[in-house]
């Protein structure tokens, strides 16, 4: 089984045509035929053992959750700021605010990510692995104390008791979501997984847990630069005074001296920023001068 | 070779005859993939089929470890397909792809060719796969209809296969033709998706990706196809 677009070469969300009434039509009749048959297959028997797989759906979702709140206790534990957590994909159901944290809830929970910045750099390599461990190991956790109260030669044995067969769902959703989790591998949406980035922690640039630190002022002054070009230059050169090497304040700049009409000096500065990164950013950085090169070479909609 | 590379060189934008040739190799090097894949599965079988089959089909978690290895290499395989760099780790992406799919294919062939008793099982299968890709490929070149909305419902229906297969294995429950039906059904929203998306998305020049993604829908229709044709053989 493959998930969709494995192969990274799908177009971005937002570029494609909505799909019209026909193609939700469309939709609806083939999700009713594939998920009815799946259905009728799970409940040909009402047996424990075909009843796991509903156990082990719901509680993949519910684990979804204690994951990302492993990885926000682990942020709030080590005094980094959580800015925002995302339960799940699809369609928003609500944006509850919980410990000052903004929480989207999203129609399917089998994904999550949280948004964290650092307080300050010492030890933010060790912080950074810390929270991406936090995630999986909660839920590694959980299935060894569920199998250690259940008894682990009960937990790993065939049973038809309802009891056991839960608590062997429960462990079974969370191994293979810890298990997924800590396997490195960096996703085609250039996200990573927990266990890459545990790896990565201890050799990530200075530069990148800069940028986390500074993200939301990085924001707002992005927002400006239509509105006030000037005046978001102004506070990008602020930044850069402090942080030098976050590239991202280069791109700022960039785009701010391109909104002022110095489209060749926004390249050249981008340019030098980008030589002067760190080797382990460069490709990275290559990327962003590429696609800045090309967003200012063509011509206005 | 990723998106964001080729995004102003997606192949509904490309020029006609840009976009003619990356149609066409997409679809000569996804017939080079089924016949090296053929060709594999026949040589598998006949040297090493009671192995493999004897260690797949031996009980235990062997079968899990199979399909495991299969989504590990299979991972692997699409991203160095997928990467922009080299030409050659592209073509090694899809040969390793294919090999991992003659693998996880020799135990359900092995049966049907030496432990049924119905020589035609496999040829129908074939032309039963072969039938419905032309069929729903045509149907997206004729129509030139965009698939790509149907992305969300085909990662949670795969991903709740993955579920049900997972689950099955683990508690020990045999899944039955109705899943297959639905698997069959599945596959064939995978091969809309993608078909339409050579049609108007991907890049061009990213044939090789293409063509292992249209791959990887054509050998899931087939081993669906396979089991319901066995298992109205067996009624």
């Amino acid at each position: 089984m493959q998930p969709v677009d494995p192969f990274g070469l799908d177009p971005p969300e937002g570029s494609r045509p909505p799909p019209s009434r026909g193609d939700k039509g469309f939709l609806l009749v083939f999700v009713l035929i594939v998920g009815g048959l799946f259905a009728v297959e799970i409940f040909r028997e009402v047996t424990p053992a075909r009843m796991a797989v509903l156990f082990f759906f719901a509680f993949y979702g519910l684990l979804t959750v204690l994951h990302e709140a492993g990885h926000a206790l682990a942020a709030a534990a080590v005094g980094w700021r959580v800015s925002r957590v995302q339960l799940g994909f699809g369609p928003t159901l609500g944006r509850p605010t919980i410990g000052g944290v903004d929480v989207e809830i999203r129609a399917f929970p089998i994904v999550g990510l949280v948004q964290v910045a650092p307080d300050r750099i010492e030890g933010a390599r060790w912080k950074n692995a810390l929270i991406y461990a936090a995630g999986p190991g909660i839920e590694l956790l959980l299935a060894a104390a569920v199998a250690t109260a259940v008894g682990w030669s009960t937990i790993t044995s065939p049973s038809e008791s309802w009891a056991v067969v839960v608590a062997q769902s429960l462990c079974l959703a969370a191994l293979l979501g810890a298990g997924f989790n800590l396997l490195p591998l960096t996703l085609p949406s250039g996200q990573v997984t927990d266990g890459m980035g545990i790896l990565r922690s201890p050799f990530t640039p200075r530069a990148v847990f800069e940028a986390m630190m500074i993200g939301p002022e990085i924001e707002v002054a992005m927002k400006d630069i239509e509105a006030d070009p000037r005046g978001a230059l102004a506070g990008f050169e602020a930044l850069h005074a402090r942080h030098p090497q976050v590239l991202l304040i280069h791109l700022g700049i960039a785009r701010a001296l391109e909104a002022l009409g110095r489209r060749e000096e926004a390249l050249l500065r981008l340019r030098q920023a980008v030589q002067e990164t760190d080797p382990d950013e460069r490709p990275e950085a290559e990327a962003l001068y590429i696609a800045f090169r090309e967003s200012v070479s063509k011509p206005a909609r | 070779m990723s998106y964001a590379a080729f995004q102003d060189r997606a192949a509904a934008y490309a020029a006609e005859n840009e976009r003619a040739e990356f149609i066409r190799l997409t679809y000569l090097h996804l017939g080079g993939a089924v016949l090296a894949c053929a060709a594999l599965c026949y040589a598998l079988v006949t040297t090493a089929g009671e192995t493999i089959t004897g260690f797949a089909f031996g009980g235990g978690m062997n079968w899990l470890i199979m399909l495991g290895g299969f989504m590990l290499v299979g991972w692997i395989a699409e991203r160095w397909a997928q990467s922009g760099g080299s030409q050659g780790k592209q073509y090694l992406g899809l040969g390793v792809y294919v090999l991992a799919q003659s693998i996880l294919l020799t135990p359900l062939l092995y049966v049907a060719a030496y432990l049924l008793d119905d020589p035609a099982v496999i040829p129908t299968a074939g032309v039963l796969t072969l039938t419905v890709f032309g069929g729903l490929t045509a149907s997206v070149f004729i129509t030139k209809k965009d698939f790509s909305f149907m992305g969300r419902a085909l990662m949670l229906l795969g991903f709740g296969a993955m579920g049900l297969i997972l689950v099955s294995i683990v508690f020990g429950f045999s899944l039955g033709a109705l899943f297959s039906a639905a698997m069959v059904v599945l596959a064939g929203g995978y091969i809309l998706y993608y078909t339409s998306n050579v049609l108007h998305h991907y890049p061009v020049g990213a044939h090789v990706a293409a063509s292992l993604a249209l791959f990887s829908a054509v050998a899931l229709l087939f081993w669906y196809i396979l089991q319901l044709v066995m298992s109205f053989g067996r009624d």
